[in-house]
């Protein structure tokens, strides 16, 4: 079973800028704020479909997510709702994504993060967990047939992920063919209700490496600051041709598997333990010490202004239609770009 | 390095270091690579001839102590799941020469190759089956408390495949009794095992899924057969899986149909003569190594005979064997 990291600190906190700094701020409560609206109209009924939270892990994606470049190709899985927003993608494509509404980016054909947007470098996700990975490794050889040295592609999986023969395959790929390639495996205590030590006998996912020659780096995933440091190795890593790498986020999954789930199988001291580690309360208390840091009134401003924006989103969302059942052929081959019949 | 470096130092001192097998199952391992070896000639030549002899052998040659010293230290409660490349595991583990044969001429008696009796099941063409299909069996003898042992085989192709991912992670999680055998013969198909694998030592994968592992060079019977033991014994104890990679050359070929002698290594040790060499080194007398051969090519000769006297399976046959009964 994963247990909270701690020690020295391998990224020196001084070498951020202060816009990095306030992204990465803005960006971890969004994340949070957005899932925290998305509860509500969960509860409320408006949510077609699961919902999956990434309580305790926003610090793993927007880290690692803020680390990849505007050119780079990238495959978040379905708990990487903060990949989605650092890439460009608004807080309100999500929630009509989420409540299946006709203007949402498919159009409600799918919902929650089943999406992509090709001009954010969003590759779209799968459900099939592990089967993004190999569809990831395709983007990085195209990369690397292409000769496009300044491109890398990035893929998240779960630690239940890693262990179906998709992600072997596709990893074995990478490291014959060297690509530039980053799989982040998030490590978060369960695959669904399986916890580690019934899924390997290995204490560290980042073993995996070993098995394809390749780098491996395992970090801190509720440090957003060491997110992002570790990613940026890993990426640049790529670029000299010592690609692919495996990363390990060690983090831990607050909630259940999705909202549907009361995760009654977690024993309870192992959440509280892990509720300490909180990455928005550690992320805080680092911000605190840090003299290029917004201040607290600044972040207090940033977080108003985040709600504001969520209640403006819900608001215009709320109120949009669902497709009609008519428009369900539309949109189904090449050259359609839109259903043949008006949603509504 | 360490056990070739032994091997010198025998030839080289007079005085030969005794060997840790031990004589008389050296001499045995002998007697049954010998036969392998013989049947698959005999095998290969007839196939190539037509007639009624039909289908396609993966020849082992220059990998027979994979199957032979290997599946020695299993007894007859046991299971092993070889892939068409180890006829010897069938043939060791105790099915009939003439049955095996009867398989390649379309006799009556033909089937596909395993049985109950010898312990193995059927060698499957899709060829990361066979390690998928032992390991259920080991799952089985866990899950019953029985004190049994699976062996299943692979090859370097079938390391890249996601069956082996997740047969290697499933052996591991849940402490099979189970003993992975690799035959890293440098070639899956036409492709050079570097084409397939980022990592030169295929048994160090082990380190990803937590198995213990071990490359042995599989030109060389002794190191097989220790290393075999060790794994089975820790099976045996309770210990969990191990994953075995076996170093050989592919000297055969890759089938009779495709025999790809473009891929052939030309300089690579042979282990059978390796182990002729050793024998007589520890002792042995060339006249005993020739009877060896001399009964082998007798019995191949009775098995063929036995078969050819058979008549071809007819077409009513062919449901037979499909359905329990």
């Amino acid at each position: 079973m994963a247990e909270p990291t701690a020690g020295q600190k391998p990224y020196d906190p001084l070498a951020f800028s202060s816009q990095e700094l306030r992204d990465l701020y803005w960006f971890m409560n969004l994340n949070r704020l957005l899932e925290e609206r998305l509860t509500v109209l969960y509860r409320q009924g408006q949510i077609v479909g699961g919902l999956y939270r990434s309580l305790g892990q926003e610090a793993t994606s927007v880290g690692t997510g803020y680390a990849t470049l505007k050119q780079d190709l990238v495959g978040p899985m379905i708990r990487n709702l903060g990949v989605f927003m650092v890439r460009g993608v608004s807080p309100q494509d999500i929630m009509a994504q989420y409540m299946a509404k006709a203007s949402g980016p498919t159009m409600g054909r799918d919902v929650n993060t089943h999406f992509g947007d090709l001009s954010k470098g969003i590759v779209i996700t799968t459900s099939m967990l592990g089967a993004l990975l190999e569809v990831m490794v395709g983007t990085a050889l195209a990369i690397k047939l292409q000769k496009r040295p300044d491109q890398v592609a990035f893929t998240w999986i779960g630690d239940g992920g890693q262990t179906n023969g998709y992600f072997h395959e596709g990893m074995n790929l990478a490291a014959v063919k060297k690509l530039p390639f980053v799989c982040i495996i998030e490590n978060n205590g369960y695959s669904y209700s399986t916890p580690n030590h019934r899924e390997t006998p290995i204490s560290q996912f980042v073993l995996k490496a070993r098995a394809y020659g390749c780098p491996g780096i395992r970090f801190d995933g509720n440090d957003v600051l060491e997110a992002l440091w570790a990613t940026r190795r890993a990426r640049a890593m790529c670029q000299r041709g010592e690609g692919p790498v495996i990363m390990e986020a060690v983090t831990f999954r607050i909630r259940g598997h999705a909202e549907h789930d009361d995760a009654g199988y977690v024993p309870r001291e192992l959440v509280e333990r892990w509720k300490q580690q909180d990455p928005l309360a550690r992320y805080e208390a680092q911000l605190d010490t840090l003299p290029n840091a917004p201040t607290r009134a600044e972040r207090d401003e940033m977080r108003a202004q985040i709600q504001g924006l969520l209640t403006e989103c819900v608001d215009k969302v709320l109120p949009m239609p669902q497709p009609r059942g008519e428009s369900a052929m539309g949109g189904v081959y090449a050259g359609e770009k839109r259903p043949a019949v008006p949603p509504m | 390095m360490a056990r070739s470096a032994l091997a010198k130092v025998g030839r080289g001192g007079g005085g030969a270091v005794a060997s840790a097998v031990g004589m008389e199952t050296l001499r045995a391992l002998h007697g049954r690579m010998v036969l392998v070896r013989t049947a698959e000639e005999r095998l290969m030549a007839r196939l190539r001839s037509g007639g009624r002899w039909t289908g396609t052998l993966h020849p082992s040659r220059g990998q027979e102590a994979v199957s032979v010293a290997t599946v020695a230290h299993l007894t007859d409660e046991d299971w092993a799941s070889p892939t068409p490349r180890e006829l010897g595991v069938h043939l060791c583990r105790g099915m009939p020469l003439a049955e095996v044969f009867a398989h390649f001429a379309g006799a009556v008696n033909g089937g596909a190759l395993g049985s109950v009796v010898s312990r193995t099941t059927p060698s499957l063409g899709s060829t990361a089956s066979n390690l998928a299909v032992g390991a259920g069996i080991a799952m089985a003898f866990k899950l019953r408390r029985q004190p049994r042992v699976a062996m299943g085989f692979f090859g370097d192709g079938v390391m890249g495949t996601g069956t082996a991912h997740e047969v290697f992670n499933l052996s591991a999680a849940h402490g099979l009794p189970y003993v992975l055998v690799c035959n890293n013969n440098g070639m899956a198909f036409s492709q050079p095992v570097a084409e397939t694998s980022p990592v030169v030592e295929l048994g160090s994968r082990g380190e990803a899924y937590g198995l213990p592992w071990k490359s042995v060079d599989g030109t060389d019977v002794e190191a097989v057969w220790l290393a075999a033991r060790e794994a089975v014994q820790r099976a045996r104890d309770g210990g969990g899986a191990t994953l075995l990679e076996c170093r050989t050359p592919r000297l055969g070929g890759f089938t009779t149909a495709e025999l790809m002698e473009e891929t052939i290594p030309r300089d690579a040790v042979d282990v059978l003569p390796r182990l002729e060499a050793r024998l007589v080194e520890l002792g042995v007398a060339r006249t005993e190594l020739e009877a060896a051969a001399a009964r082998a090519r007798q019995q191949v000769d009775e098995a063929v005979a036995h078969t050819e006297a058979l008549p071809v399976v007819h077409s009513a046959a062919l449901r037979r064997r499909v359905y329990a009964d």
